[in-house]
């Protein structure tokens, strides 16, 4: 079997897309160390990995092995944005920025699995570190387990030729596998929205009936709409076919109670196949405790 | 990601949120669903596929929030029983919370929501920062799911069956012949004033009053409960998301330092049916025992980090004692 044909149940690979073997990608962007890690890891057929001893063993089950634990981290100033005071609304500078900063950190480590010859990650973490040192600093940092498809194919990358990422566990993985689905990419969507202050709930005060408040429904809605809007578009975009797991998490970061951040992130999938049939499961007892 | 937020009318979104409707983004992004294949979900891998096993196919992540204020009472001292004002504040946002998760189902057309996920949130407390009997909180009650399109269930048209049941029930329910077919919720706040009784003397035993309160409250929902699941034509209810909590708050009237008792019970369930003109495929049986070895399941973020910050506390003792012995030898 030549060294660029596809598995027998893999997907295509694009035609359009020369297949340009990975160590000669550039990786610029990477530490020196990283790249000698790298580097020294792909010369001697040496793998790290952050997978259980199950997920190790099912991922080589459905024909990967594991190359080694990758990394991506983007250590960002958060600014802040001035909002006025008793107005709901987004801060666009912010959503960005933070967007952008978990960009870099996902390019990163791409970028490193890139260097190791992987089709792609799995197990992606995506952490949002705050340090003592910096104040307004935060660390984005993505982590997984670079594989690559053991007959050494391109067939499983991303749609843009980079490796796929995904936050499937081995697990997972290795179940969607065998139901003829691969997984594109880890997609993601985020929204910074500022919440008016108390003004309205201190003329409520007074109030003595039970309301809604429909401003601060919007208004919240509206952030976790929006977040999930640039997921969606995110895995439009991957051409992919769905996205699974999908989590929306909110989190200060800096700022204080009034400044809010929406995320949404999931795993898009594609079908490698029409037979999406998995064995019927039987239904079982578990005496474990 | 697509170009940053299109701008949406505000005045006529508010409107509609007023009304119990849904803002105009989410309508928006909802109708833009139907016009292509991609679906969204919250689904884990395994629930993904078993909901294919069971002819049924995933639309849309869809969801449901209200954020409410909880009206002041400002005389209600002195007095045990259910604080209607409250309980009704609690449905409400409740409600209103689970129609727009409805109002977005029907809006992809689907015939069911599963893996309903309930989230209800203390956005500030009231003036006297004590919850209780005052009222005047600001609560956030939200609801997120997954609408799937299951030709199977029946229901009216165009009314989707809500359901917190996770795939991997909601599987194994339709492989037994039954379906989903309504979602009632309750929930109810008893107060007891002074429940110690007047702090001078306390007799040893069973708190008859918190006992009686508990009892009492559960009761007034579980009534509720099974009249709408009748309503919904149920045979049982399962998958019951119950929540009883008990409270001490400061009774706070001119000074008075006796505790007033709060409790509150919190049900949802999801009503089920027999499919009609089901024929089971197979014999049911009792299923068998495993233990388990291998562990198959789900690896979620973090799962795996048990019992770490006992360790990171210990650590931190650790150095604590270092330093001093350390200064000590100086």
């Amino acid at each position: 079997m030549s060294q660029n044909q596809p598995p027998p149940h893999g997907p295509q690979a694009p035609h359009d897309q020369p297949f340009i073997p990975p160590n000669q990608a550039p990786a610029a962007d990477l530490p020196v160390h990283a790249r000698e890690r790298l580097a020294l890891m792909r010369q001697q057929h040496f793998f790290t990995s952050d997978l259980s001893v199950n997920e190790f063993l099912l991922v080589r089950d459905v024909g990967f092995q594991p190359l080694g634990l990758v990394m991506g981290s983007s250590i960002y100033h958060i600014g802040m944005q001035l909002a006025r005071w008793g107005k709901n609304m987004e801060m666009t500078t912010l959503t960005q920025a933070l967007y952008h900063a978990r960009e870099l950190a996902m390019t990163r480590m791409e970028e490193e699995a890139d260097a190791l010859g992987a089709d792609g990650i799995i197990g992606v973490r995506l952490e949002v570190n705050i340090h003592a040192w910096g104040s307004d600093v935060v660390e984005f940092l993505a982590i997984g387990t670079g594989v690559r498809h053991a007959q050494g194919t391109a067939g499983y990358r991303a749609p843009n030729g980079k490796p796929f990422t995904s936050d499937l566990s081995g697990q997972d993985f290795w179940t969607i596998l065998r139901a003829g689905y691969r997984p594109v990419g880890f997609v993601m969507g985020n929204c910074v929205y500022h919440i008016a202050h108390q003004g309205l709930i201190q003329w409520l005060s007074t109030a003595t009936q039970n309301m809604e408040l429909p401003n601060y429904t919007q208004a919240l809605y509206d952030a976790r709409e929006l977040a999930m809007e640039r997921m969606q578009a995110e895995a439009l975009a991957l051409g992919a076919e769905g996205v699974v797991g999908v989590t929306i998490d909110e989190s200060n970061h800096t700022w204080g109670s009034h400044i809010l951040e929406f995320s949404a992130v999931g795993t898009a999938v594609t079908a490698i196949s029409q037979n999406h049939q998995i064995p019927t499961p039987s239904l079982v007892l578990t005496v474990n405790d | 990601m697509r170009a940053p937020t299109s701008q949406i009318d505000l005045r006529s979104s508010l409107h509609s949120i007023s009304q119990g409707g849904l803002p105009t983004r989410a309508k928006e992004r909802l109708a833009d669903e139907s016009t292509h294949k991609l679906f969204t979900s919250d689904l884990s891998v395994n629930e993904f596929l078993l909901t294919r096993e069971i002819r049924a196919e995933v639309i849309s992540q869809v969801m449901g929030s209200s954020i409410y204020h909880i009206g002041k009472i400002p005389d209600y001292k002195g007095k045990t029983g259910e604080i209607r004002q409250i309980s009704e504040a609690h449905r409400d946002s409740r409600r209103r919370a689970l129609s727009r998760l409805f109002q977005e189902a029907q809006i992809v057309r689907a015939d069911a929501v599963i893996g309903v996920r309930l989230q209800e949130r203390l956005i500030t407390v009231g003036s006297h920062g004590k919850g209780g009997d005052d009222g005047d909180e600001v609560i956030e009650f939200t609801v997120v799911g997954t609408a799937i399109r299951a030709p199977w269930i029946v229901h009216a048209d165009n009314t989707p069956v809500i359901t917190d049941l996770n795939g991997q029930d909601f599987w194994a329910l339709a492989r037994e012949g039954f379906e989903p077919c309504g979602f009632p919720f309750d929930f109810c706040r008893y107060h007891v004033w002074h429940v110690m009784g007047n702090g001078l003397w306390t007799p040893g035993g069973e708190i008859t009053s918190a006992h009686d309160a508990i009892e009492k409250a559960r009761i007034s929902v579980e009534r509720s409960i099974t009249a709408q699941a009748e309503k919904f034509g149920a045979e049982f209810v399962v998958g019951s998301d119950i929540k009883v909590t008990a409270k001490e708050v400061p009774c706070g009237f001119e000074k008075c330092e006796l505790n007033d008792l709060d409790v509150d019970v919190s049900w949802f369930g999801t009503a089920v049916r027999r499919i009609p003109d089901f024929k089971p495929p197979h014999q049911a049986n009792v299923p068998p025992l495993v233990l388990g070895m291998m562990k198959l399941g789900k690896k979620k973020r973090g799962d795996f980090i048990e019992g770490e910050e006992d360790e990171s506390k210990k650590l931190e003792e650790l150095a604590k004692k270092m330093e001093e012995s350390a200064g000590e030898g100086e």
